[in-house]
C-alpha cells in the first residue's frame, strides 16, 4: 500500500535526468529545459535516467560505464541522437530532431512501477585494486600517507600550498568527461591541495563546437543562407555559454532562464535578452567574477581569435567585410580587459547585437560561401599554449569560471592530447 | 502532557517550515526561470517520493558509520535549534538558561557534521565541498556569535525565553538593526543556500551530497530545510519578539514572523550571486567580522 503510493507520487515527480553530453550530432540539450517535466540533476546519483545526448568517442565509454553504475536503482539509459543503436528498444531512444520529454516521461514512469527493469551494472562491482592500508577501511598505514591505495594514483608528500603555504594533502584526481559545467569531452588530471589546483594537464581533449550551433554556418558554405539563420544560431550559442557562468555562480534559475531563452531563439521565436542581463547584473554577476580572473594576453588572445579576440579589444570581425553587414552599419563590439568578465560582456553585447541585426533586416540573405565570422574561436592553426596552464594556483570554482570563458572551439586549441 | 503536545507542537512545525520553503523554493524559481510554476504545493512530496524510491547507494571505502550518521546529526541539529524557542510564554520544549550558548554549540556542530558528511563517502568533490563550508562556517560562526550577545546584553541573560521578553517595548531590529541582516547571512551559510552554498553547488555536482541517494539524501535535504528554519525561528524570537505581538496567540505571531524571515532568506539566495570562496573570506573577515564587533560595540553602549 505505502509502496504503490510512494510510487504514484514519485511518478508524478519531474523526471531526474542527468545528461551526458555527447559531440558530432548532439541535440540541443537547452530544449530539455523548457519542459518543468525534466530535472537535470548535477550528479548521476540524484537521477534515475542517463540521458546520452549524441555520439561519444570510443574512448569516452569506459567513464560513460562508470557514470551509469553511479545511478542508484531503478535506473535506465536513454539516447537521443541519430547514432543508430541497434539493440536498444524504441522506449529508450528518440532522434535528435524530436522532442524526447514525452518519451523520457512514459519510460520513468515504468521505470518507477516496475514495468521497466533497472539496468545491472555495466562493470563488476568491486574496487580496483585491494586496499593495502590498515584498520576497518583500510585508512591507516605508514608515515604521513597513511595506507597504500595499491592500484590507484599515489598520494603525494605535501608540499607548501601555492597560494598561502598552508599545507593540506596533496590528491590527484581524473574529472570529466561527463561533468555538468564542464566542457564537454574535456578530462583533465588535477592535483589539488584543499580546494586550489596545484597542477593539470590533458588526459582527452574537448569536443568541437556543437553540430546544432555549426549548422547554418556550414550551410553556407553551399548554398545561400538567412541573415536571421545564421545570427540565431550566434544567439543561442552565447546564450548557452552565458547559461554555463550563470549556473557556476550560483543563479541556477537565471541560467535556466538563458537556456530556455536558447531553445527559443533555435524555434525561431522573438526573445528579449535585455531582461536576463539586468536580472543578472541585479544579482551580482560582474561582483562574482572577480576582476583580472582568467585573463590572458593579447598574443593568445589574437591567436585563438572570435569572441576571445573581440574581448581583448581588437575589433576584428569577418562580417565587417560582408556586402549584407555593411548595409545594415555593422561594426563589431570590443571589450578591453581579455578576462572572465570581459568574455562574458562579450557574449551578451554579441547576441544582443544578432538579435538586433535579426530584427532590423529579417529578410536579408548571405550568399553561398561568403566569409561570416563564426560564434567561436578559429578553429585552426594549431597553438603553443595549453589551457592547463591558466588554472594553476586557481581554486576549483575559479577555474572552472576560467575554462567556461572560454567557447569549445578555443579550448580545443588550447586542449590537445598532452602527456604529464 | 504538555510535553506531549509541545513534542508534537515541534515535529509539525519543523514538518510544515521545510515543506513551506520547498513551495516558496518552487515559486521563486519558477518567477526566475519565467515559467509557470509545476504543481507548487505538492511538488515537494512528488519529490520526496522520488528520492525515497531510489535505493540508498554506497561508493567504494566510504566511512560508513560517520557518513549514515551525518544527515540524521544534521537534522537533529536544527531541531534542538527549534526547541529552544518558546512558541509562548508558557510553552518551551527546552528551556535553557544557557540558551544562546546551546546554539553557538549548534552552529559549531554543524560545521563538524557538513564537514564529515563530505568527507567519509571517500569522493574528491565532496571533500571539495567539505573544505570550502569549513573554512566559510567557521568566520560566520563568530559573526553569528557577536550578534547573539548583542542581543542578550539588554535582556541580560542568555535564556532565549528572557530575551523574548526584553523586547515588550522595543523589538531588538529597531534597537540593534545591523544584528537581523547579519544573522540572516548565518542562515544561509548553515543551510548553505545561494551565496553562502559553498558545501552543496552545482559546481563540484552537489558537493557533500554528490554521492549520497536514497533515505539517507532525503534526511540530508529535510535537515538543510531544517536547519534554516531553526534560523528562521531563532530570528523571530531574538529580534523580532518571537511570540509578542497583540491580538492573536503567541504561536501564530511566532509562525508569522517565522515565515516572513524564511521569505527574506529564500529570496537572498534566489537572488545573490555567489563569488569564490576565497573572496568570501575576505569580504568575511575583513567587513562583515568588524561590522558585526561594531554591533556588539553599539550594543553595549546602549545596554549601559
Amino acid at each position: 500500500m505505502a509502496v504503490k503510493l510512494l510510487e504514484r507520487l514519485a511518478a508524478r515527480a519531474p523526471v531526474p535526468v542527468f545528461v551526458a553530453m555527447g559531440r558530432d550530432r548532439a541535440p540541443a540539450v537547452e530544449r530539455l529545459l523548457r519542459s518543468a517535466d525534466i530535472d537535470v540533476t548535477a550528479t548521476p546519483r540524484h537521477a534515475s535516467i542517463l540521458l546520452i545526448a549524441g555520439r561519444v568517442r570510443d574512448s569516452d565509454q569506459a567513464y560513460l560505464d562508470r557514470l551509469h553504475d553511479q545511478l542508484p536503482h531503478p535506473r535506465t539509459t536513454f539516447w537521443w541522437g541519430d547514432e543508430p543503436q541497434a539493440d536498444v528498444d524504441d522506449a529508450r531512444r528518440a532522434a535528435s530532431s524530436d522532442d524526447p520529454v514525452i518519451s523520457l516521461r512514459a519510460l520513468y514512469r515504468n521505470l518507477i512501477s516496475g514495468a521497466h527493469a533497472s539496468e545491472t551494472h555495466r562493470l563488476a562491482d568491486e574496487p580496483p585494486a585491494p586496499w593495502r592500508g590498515k584498520g576497518d577501511h583500510g585508512q591507516g598505514g605508514e608515515g604521513m600517507m597513511g595506507g597504500v591505495p595499491y592500484g590507484r594514483m599515489m598520494p603525494m608528500p605535501p608540499t607548501p600550498d601555492i597560494r598561502d603555504g598552508l599545507t593540506l594533502d596533496v590528491y590527484t584526481t581524473q574529472i570529466g568527461p561527463f561533468m555538468p559545467y564542464w566542457p564537454a569531452g574535456l578530462v583533465l588530471e588535477v592535483t589539488f591541495q584543499g580546494d586550489v589546483i596545484q597542477s593539470a594537464y590533458v588526459v582527452q581533449p574537448p569536443y568541437p563546437p556543437r553540430d546544432v550551433d555549426r549548422v547554418p554556418f556550414d550551410r553556407l558554405l553551399h548554398e545561400t543562407t538567412a541573415l536571421a539563420q545564421i545570427e540565431r544560431a550566434r544567439a543561442a550559442h552565447h546564450l548557452v555559454c552565458i547559461a554555463r557562468v550563470l549556473s557556476l555562480v550560483g543563479l541556477p534559475t537565471l541560467s535556466r532562464r538563458a537556456q530556455i531563452l536558447a531553445a527559443r531563439v533555435r524555434a525561431n521565436e522573438t526573445i528579449a535578452i535585455a531582461p536576463l542581463r539586468k536580472a543578472a547584473a541585479r544579482s551580482g554577476l560582474t561582483a562574482a567574477l572577480a576582476p583580472g580572473l582568467g585573463r590572458i594576453d593579447d598574443r593568445l588572445a589574437r591567436e585563438l581569435g572570435g569572441p576571445v579576440q573581440r574581448a581583448a579589444g581588437h575589433a576584428i570581425d569577418d562580417r565587417s567585410d560582408n556586402p549584407t553587414y555593411t548595409r545594415l552599419d555593422f561594426t563589431p563590439v570590443t571589450q578591453t580587459q581579455s578576462d572572465c568578465r570581459a568574455r562574458l560582456a562579450q557574449w551578451f553585447d554579441e547576441a544582443e547585437q544578432a538579435l538586433a541585426l535579426v530584427s532590423a533586416a529579417p529578410d536579408a540573405m548571405i550568399g553561398q560561401g561568403a566569409l561570416v565570422e563564426a560564434p567561436w574561436a578559429l578553429r585552426a592553426p594549431p597553438i603553443d599554449y595549453r589551457v592547463t596552464e591558466l588554472l594553476p594556483g586557481l581554486e576549483w570554482s575559479e577555474a572552472l569560471l576560467v575554462l567556461n570563458s572560454f567557447d569549445s572551439a578555443a579550448l580545443c586549441r588550447m586542449g590537445p592530447l598532452e602527456t604529464p | 502532557m504538555t510535553l506531549i503536545a509541545l513534542t508534537v507542537a515541534w515535529v509539525a512545525f519543523l514538518l510544515g517550515m521545510a515543506w513551506y520553503i520547498a513551495v516558496l523554493d518552487g515559486l521563486w524559481a519558477a518567477a526566475r526561470e519565467g515559467r509557470a510554476p509545476r504543481a507548487p504545493l505538492a511538488n515537494p512530496l512528488y519529490r520526496c517520493a522520488t528520492i525515497l524510491r531510489q535505493q540508498s547507494n554506497l561508493t567504494e571505502a566510504p566511512d560508513l558509520l560517520n557518513w549514515r550518521l551525518a544527515p540524521a546529526l544534521y537534522a537533529g541539529l536544527a531541531g534542538t535549534g527549534v526547541a529552544l524557542v518558546p512558541f509562548s510564554s508558557a510553552s518551551v520544549l527546552a528551556d535553557l538558561e544557557v540558551g544562546i550558548v546551546w546554539w553557538g554549540a549548534v552552529e559549531a556542530l554543524t560545521v563538524v557534521v557538513v564537514f564529515l558528511h563530505g568527507w567519509s563517502a571517500n569522493s574528491q568533490l565532496g571533500l571539495i565541498g567539505a573544505y570550502r563550508y569549513v573554512a566559510i562556517g567557521l568566520p560566520v560562526m563568530l559573526i553569528s556569535m557577536f550578534v547573539l550577545i548583542a542581543a542578550a546584553l539588554p535582556a541580560e541573560s542568555l535564556a532565549v525565553p528572557k530575551i523574548i521578553e526584553s523586547q515588550r517595548e522595543l523589538w531588538n531590529v529597531i534597537r540593534q538593526p545591523l544584528g537581523l541582516p547579519l544573522f540572516l547571512l548565518l542562515g544561509l551559510s548553515l543551510s548553505f543556500r545561494g551565496p553562502f552554498n559553498y558545501a552543496d553547488s552545482a559546481d563540484i555536482a552537489g558537493g557533500t551530497a554528490a554521492e549520497v541517494s536514497g533515505a539517507p539524501r532525503l534526511v540530508w535535504e529535510f535537515a538543510r530545510l531544517a536547519m534554516l528554519t531553526a534560523v528562521a525561528t531563532v530570528a523571530a524570537s531574538v529580534f523580532l519578539g518571537g511570540y509578542l505581538g497583540p491580538w492573536l496567540p503567541g504561536p501564530v505571531w511566532l509562525v508569522l514572523k517565522t515565515t516572513a524571515v524564511l521569505l527574506v532568506s529564500v529570496g537572498l539566495s534566489h537572488q545573490l550571486a555567489r563569488i569564490s570562496p576565497s573572496r568570501m573570506m575576505t569580504l568575511i573577515w575583513t567587513v562583515l567580522l568588524p561590522l558585526s564587533f561594531l554591533h556588539l560595540v553599539w550594543a553595549g553602549v546602549l545596554a549601559l
